[in-house]
């Protein structure tokens, strides 16, 4: 592709972003690609992501464009450094031209408490995206670009990859550097991203992933060629199927759907068994994640005090300044959350309340570890269903059922995991969950190709108001 | 744990540096009924003996770099987001008055 045809596809990905802001509200800001294509011309075109459009959540820093984790307290904030992984989009020739809406600061999973407002699904714009990463999700889906970033903090990526029909991918913890990614609750943050088949998925590891000392959980593990050894047959592997959210299926089209996939690995050589968790232990995973998420994140976001970046409202005390900023800068959900998480932080409370999270995490993560012994992979459908109505989402209340939140696990374990299409329930996208050892996201790529050939969902877009 | 009231909430809310309406106070009162019913399924478990789980994996990844002076912000990019500045500070109002 010559320069004039990259240039053509920046803008014309450009211009879809800004199309379809009337139909899904997906993006938070629209970056012109002027600047960075003159860049280009500078850069070889050998480069793995030479041209091509890429979309980015607002949660990681760009000094190009404004960077507001889709929350009122970092209204105007631009950046004054880029992301490791904004560096290494632009190294690798990527051209961003949008910044995605997102649940506000990432807290949270449909996409509705954005600052910019909710994001609408494209397979029915009446239906969440699924979040916090919609903006994302609904971008890739809708064909506006191939390639869009995300983070991944409980199924953040994940979630939303199910619900619009598109791959989520969450690599292993510490695989790609967080320096410059705004945090939510940093011992389960993961920088992920969607694409719209394996082998791009496989391509896009290679380009983020590595050490970093600016991020102090990078790790050293080397980073492969992702991209050999895909569509080899499955025979001698080993894959499990989680029964716990098997057994919770209820008769219909998604449990359909797994049937189908999980006879066709078989064909292609698999040998498939059925492995479940301590149900205890499996019904107490949103209880862990509700702490130790808002815990931290009551850590993380006390540097958002309206003086220095970010809403900085008018008064007459520094105080003032800093209350006045930060009750109109983040939402209700949001200072709700803080409050539990700041409770559970109190020295009278911590032990209570978040080391007994954090002890019941390792319970958590042994069992997980031990139903996962001696398999190469662990399947299950992302989600139960697809993407409820934004009216039912909306004061849906936090359920404990593992069917609902077994996503966290890899959260907890730090191990990769992705959500690959499977089917459709109702019209509505639904995702299969691939999950593998930590930092086997080869082995889980090689899982997720024949996942693509079975079910043959490949490239597949919706179009959306045409 | 017990039950929190509106008042406690408001005040760990200003501790925080935040305010609440009336009605954000009572729901953020359930939120903490809704802490106080994930605590009780966590206490089914026994953790006695088990160390808490602060990170996924246990290899070291942080070191100490050397003591090598490394290129900081400059002053205009730290003050760039600030609203009101004035020869190289943040300008807020006075504190001692």
């Amino acid at each position: 592709m010559n320069y004039e045809e990259i240039r053509k596809k920046a803008y014309a990905a450009y211009n879809e972003c800004s199309r379809l802001q009337e139909y899904l509200n997906a993006s938070a800001s629209l970056i012109d690609p002027e600047s960075q294509l003159a860049e280009l011309e500078q850069l070889s075109c050998d480069l793995p992501l030479y041209g091509e459009p890429v979309a980015v959540k607002d949660n990681v820093c760009t000094k190009i464009a404004d960077t507001t984790a889709s929350s009122g307290i970092l209204q105007g904030f631009r950046p004054v450094y880029d992301a490791h992984i904004t560096t290494l989009l632009h190294d690798a020739g990527a051209v961003m031209v949008a910044k995605t809406s997102m649940d506000e600061l990432a807290m949270g999973g449909t996409n509705l408490s954005a600052f910019t407002g909710a994001v609408n699904n494209p397979y029915d714009l009446n239906r969440v995206s699924g979040g916090s990463s919609g903006g994302s999700a609904a971008l890739a889906a809708a064909g506006a670009v191939r390639f869009a970033i995300g983070s991944d903090t409980g199924d953040s990526v994940r979630k939303p990859a199910s619900y619009c029909g598109v791959i989520g991918v969450k690599p292993t913890y510490g695989r790609i550097s967080r320096y410059g990614v705004i945090p939510y609750a940093s011992s389960l943050d993961t920088v992920g991203y969607f694409t719209l088949n394996v082998k791009d998925a496989a391509k896009m590891l290679k380009v983020l992933a590595g050490r970093d000392d600016r991020d102090m959980t990078s790790s050293y593990e080397p980073v492969p060629d992702y991209s050999v050894n895909l569509n080899t047959d499955l025979t001698g592997k080993k894959i499990a199927v989680f029964g716990n959210v098997y057994d919770a299926l209820e008769p219909g089209e998604v449990k359909e759907s797994l049937d189908r996939v999980i006879d066709g690995l078989r064909k292609k050589g698999a040998a498939i068994e059925f492995v479940r968790m301590d149900p205890v232990l499996a019904e107490s995973c949103m209880a862990v994640y509700f702490i130790i998420s808002n815990c931290e994140a009551s850590s993380n976001h006390s540097n958002l005090d309206g003086t220095r970046f970010g809403l900085q409202k008018e008064a007459d005390s520094f105080t003032q300044i800093m209350m006045k900023s930060r009750t109109e800068g983040f939402s209700h959900f949001v200072r709700k959350k803080l409050l539990i998480g700041s409770y559970g932080l109190y020295e009278d409370n911590r032990e209570e309340i978040f080391v007994k999270a954090q002890k019941v995490r390792r319970l958590i993560v042994e069992e997980y570890h031990r139903m996962c012994e001696g398999y190469d992979a662990l399947i299950a459908p992302a989600c139960p269903h697809g993407a409820p109505l934004k009216s039912e989402a909306e004061n849906a209340p936090l359920s404990d059922r593992i069917e609902d939140n077994h996503m966290i696990l890899t959260n907890f374990s730090g191990d990769p995991s992705m959500s690959v299409p499977m089917g459709f329930e109702n019209g509505m996208p639904v995702g299969l969950l691939i999950s593998a050892k930590a930092f086997d996201e080869a082995g889980m790529f090689r899982v997720a190709a024949e996942v693509e050939e079975i079910t043959g969902f490949k490239d597949t877009v919706r179009e959306v108001g045409k | 744990m017990a039950d929190l009231t509106k008042e406690q909430v408001l005040e760990l809310a200003h501790r925080l540096m935040f305010d609440l309406s009336g009605e954000e106070a009572e729901q953020a009162v359930k939120e903490f009924t809704e802490l106080e019913r994930y605590l009780t399924l966590l206490r089914r478990i026994d953790t006695e003996g088990v160390e808490p789980m602060v990170l996924p994996f246990d290899r070291r990844t942080a070191f100490l770099r050397e003591d090598e002076p490394e290129k900081p912000l400059t002053q205009e990019d730290a003050l760039s987001n600030v609203r009101h500045k004035e020869d190289g500070y943040a300008v807020l109002p006075r504190v001692v008055k």
